[in-house]
């Protein structure tokens, strides 16, 4: 075994605003050959840096303030902190590569995908155009795409995310590289495309021989697929090790909370089941098409769902399932073509659009940098309900009562009452969804429907977001339903669950039938899919530590 | 394609509304064509004789009718006549034309020509301060009044410098200062747009994907950022047209050259309606023809675009 990469104090800054912020502070790091090595860490932590400073494409601003990048390579070592920018062009791609985050917007959109995987192949002149073109469809068929001929002549929007990532991939291994650079390759796929595409990759490096480095925010991914794993925070190195001796025994108390955050489904105790009671939110025959005529697209096919007054109901699936589909159509955003949705008393189809309706139901998002307006104060964002919705008790016009209320929300949230006067950007993404459920509960709805509230966030402040939501819902006697891809999540928060599949509803139960027992095969391959090594899972069951230590997000 | 089908009948049905906003705007200026050409002092003509050319002139009828005549006359390729010399409107226009296609169309070339070389300029340059300057370009040059700089470019190329004759000047030389007086003006917005188009193109995380996989700054521009940039800026360049017409206007009478913007001055002096409604269908059918021409290229561009086509 020898060693291909060896990082030594490496330092980063960045220039913001006029002044240098250390990004990365005296890192080091050994990735041997054949191996991985995952950088694991929450935004901020610098790993993604580390990424970008080893393959010389640091982002505007960006500069190595010290340290060295050593690549031992067949024709000798190189030290790419101090190689020339046109040297390190040539290693790009030919013996460095990098699989992006999100094959969404990693592909040019108006070249074909067989332009994109010949790119490195034709910037580093390996061979003849026609060599080069045969060489793609072989490569599109190794990383597993059917029909590879036709695929090449595609554009990206044609493909599938996990069809895309493949191409990316095929991309990144063309020249068959030393080191492959993966930036949480999964974080954008569905975990069943996210489980095939880590294997993909597994398959390669052994066939190549080359090395990776994981940069990812999921330790489950890391603990699954790593040999060797380092923990970042805030541009430091908090410890790095074997993986598996790392997360068993970790020797700092950050590497310990997030293990004890990072939701799974291993956790002993899911929710206990309550006792059935008459439903408060009805979802009967519930179908919805886009489009017209013989191209209407049927996202939401005959689904029915209950859930009991206070409690969470749980709506999984991968993307086009139809589970956004279902929530907005609940909190009355468009009207369906067919079947009946009630809370309570009310009839939600017949009053779309009414302000009692809003009164009821509220929705939280999943992005709370965009469903924010970012020109409004806190206050005016939280408070804006309470002027748009006269009933709210009377309507609010008294300015201090409405600072009142809003102050009051914030409290509810956990955020301090000066919050109110910021903008946000001010704030983190955390304080931020804190904000955008303060804004949906200040009107006292009965109902909130969380779509993929918590899917943006890092797990430490991920987990402190469904602990307030848990009290909210104990203190306040909310319904949620709560939409997810992530079965983790649902383990941690749902009473009951419904998995959907192509807008089908195939399986419904309690959290801990669902979970424990699945009796739909896709509800299985769901659950296989979720990275979880067995020896991970009892590592964290003795480690289990109570939430909320860490400071609020 | 039912899509060109749909754009073609909208761009008509703007052509129509043009033709009727027109005629009702020149309808509704006070005074009429016949007083401002006869009702001088030294012809003498009487209250009598002024409607009587009314009359042979057909502006003594309801305005509906006259609209309709003039729409009919317009379908069946009659213009009308000018109020000023009695001339066919659309003889006017054929001698008109071809000087300012000419004029228009190599303005519009070099403009596209300096916004391309300006934009990329001030986006792949390697040194910063290089970049900085040309970025500075356009702003400048958009606050450049047209019939200003076309003054200046006399001034110095023609009268200091001696380079371009101004009498007797061959038709090349005689094309040269007019069409860059021309395509600045509409070289500084298309840059400016198309500037911001590669900012944001090189910002796409498929740009930092190019990178890594070895692409210098060429293979950059060429295989990656060209055509993505390109297309936002083509919009723009579709709307410029009506600049180009404007600039016209000016380049022409400041250059004394003859043409649709000399016509159009003229026309607007003597009240000519009849000339003036053929200049402004004509202008609003070239402005939509190149619209529509950016519309149906962009799919080409974008294949993104062409799922919807064909929907």
């Amino acid at each position: 075994m020898s060693t291909l990469l060896t990082i030594d104090d490496l330092a980063v800054s960045y220039r913001a605003r006029g002044q240098r912020h250390t990004a990365v502070d005296g890192v080091s790091l050994e990735l041997q050959r054949g191996e991985v090595l995952a950088l694991v860490g929450e935004s901020g932590s610098g790993k993604t840096t580390i990424g970008h400073a080893i393959i010389g494409l640091l982002a505007a601003g960006g500069r190595l303030e010290r340290g060295s990048i050593g690549l031992r390579l067949a024709g000798g070592g190189l030290d790419l902190a101090k190689l020339p920018a046109r040297a390190l062009q040539e290693l790009r791609g030919a013996r460095i590569a990098l699989v992006p985050q999100d094959p969404g917007t990693s592909l040019n959109p108006v070249r074909t995908i067989g332009a994109s995987v010949a790119a490195p192949l034709r910037i580093h002149r390996w061979g003849t155009k026609e060599a080069i073109r045969r060489r793609v469809v072989d490569l599109l068929e190794r990383v597993g795409l059917d029909d590879p001929e036709r695929r090449a002549r595609q554009y990206p929007h044609e493909l599938s995310g996990g069809m895309r990532q493949r191409a990316l991939i095929a991309a990144a291994v063309a020249l068959e590289p030393a080191l492959i650079i993966a930036d949480e390759p999964t974080s954008a796929l569905d975990v069943t495309v996210q489980r095939r595409i880590l294997d993909l990759l597994d398959d390669l490096r052994t066939e190549l021989g080359s090395s990776v480095l994981l940069i990812t925010h999921d330790l489950a991914v890391a603990a699954e697929r790593a040999d060797s794993i380092a923990v970042l925070r805030g541009g430091r190195l908090e410890e790095a090790g074997e993986t598996r001796a790392v997360l068993r025994d970790p020797s700092r108390d950050y590497t310990a909370a997030l293990l004890a955050d990072a939701p799974a489904l291993t956790d002993a105790a899911p929710r206990q089941a309550r006792p059935a009671v008459e439903p408060f939110v009805t979802v009967e025959g519930l179908v919805h098409e886009y489009g017209k005529g013989a191209d209407a697209f049927r996202a939401v096919d005959d689904v029915g769902l209950g859930i009991a007054r206070g409690t969470t109901h749980a709506l999984v699936g991968e993307s086009g399932s139809g589970k956004t589909t279902i929530g907005r159509a609940l909190a009355g955003f468009h009207t369906p073509a067919a079947g009946s949705i009630r809370i309570g008393e009310l009839d939600v189809l017949a009053e779309r659009g009414s302000r009692r309706l809003r009164h009821a139901v509220q929705l939280v998002s999943q992005n709370p940098y965009a469903s924010l307006d970012p020109r409004r104060s806190i206050g005016q964002t939280v408070g804006e309900p309470l002027l748009n919705l006269p009933l709210a008790h009377g309507g609010v016009r008294d300015r201090r009562v409405l600072a009142e209320r809003v102050a009051t929300a914030l409290e509810q949230v956990a955020l301090p009452a000066e919050v109110a006067g910021r903008l946000p950007r001010e704030l983190s993404g955390g304080q931020r969804q804190r904000v955008a459920i303060a804004r949906a509960l200040i009107i006292e709805p009965q109902a909130v429907v969380l779509d993929e509230a918590v899917s943006a966030l890092d797990v430490t402040v991920q987990s402190q977001i469904l602990d307030l939501l848990e009290r909210l819902q104990r203190e306040l006697g909310l319904t949620y339903l709560f939409i997810t891809h992530d079965l983790a999540v649902v383990r941690r928060i749902a009473d009951t669950v419904t998995v959907l599949r192509g807008g089908r509803a195939v399986e419904t139960g309690t959290a801990q039938q669902v979970l424990s027992s699945p009796q739909h095969e896709y509800t299985r391959a769901l659950l296989h899919a979720v990275p979880s090594p067995d020896w991970l899972r009892d590592a964290r069951r003795s480690r289990r530590s109570p939430h909320g230590q860490l400071e609020v997000a | 394609m039912p899509y060109a089908l749909r754009r073609t009948g909208q761009a008509a049905l703007v052509v129509a509304a043009t033709f009727v906003l027109a005629f009702l705007l020149l309808h509704a200026l006070p005074g009429d064509a016949i007083v401002a050409r006869y009702a001088s002092p030294e012809l003498g003509l009487t209250e009598a004789q002024l409607d009587q050319l009314r009359l042979v002139y057909g502006t003594d009828q309801p305005v509906w009718v006259q609209l309709w005549q003039s729409a009919a006359g317009f379908l069946s390729g009659d213009l009308g006549t000018s109020l000023q010399n009695g001339a066919a409107v659309e003889s006017l226009l054929a001698a008109a034309l071809p000087a300012t296609v000419a004029l228009a169309s190599l303005g519009f070339l070099v403009a596209v020509l300096l916004a391309c070389g300006v934009a990329v300029a001030a986006t792949f340059s390697s040194a910063e301060w290089l970049r900085r300057a040309f970025r500075s370009l356009p702003p400048l040059f958009v606050s450049v009044p047209v019939f200003w700089l076309g003054i200046v470019l006399l001034q110095v190329f023609s009268f200091q410098l001696g380079l371009i004759p101004v009498i007797n000047a061959n038709p090349v030389e005689a094309l040269v200062l007019p069409v860059l007086t021309i395509a600045v003006p509409i070289a500084a917005p298309l840059a400016q747009v198309l500037i911001r188009s590669i900012d944001d193109t090189v910002a796409e995380p498929f740009i930092a994907v190019a990178r890594a996989r070895g692409a210098g700054p060429r293979w950059l521009l060429s295989k990656e950022v060209a055509r993505n940039s390109l297309l936002p800026t083509l919009t723009i360049a579709g709307v410029l047209f009506g600049e180009l017409i404007a600039g016209a206007v000016v380049t022409e009478t400041v250059f004394a050259r003859t043409g649709l913007g000399r016509l159009t001055v003229d026309a607007v002096a003597t009240r000519d309606t009849p000339v003036l409604q053929a200049i402004v269908v004509i202008s609003a059918v070239g402005f939509v023809a190149i619209n529509l021409a950016v519309d149906l290229v962009a799919p080409a561009i974008d294949p993104r675009l062409r799922k919807a086509v064909h929907a």
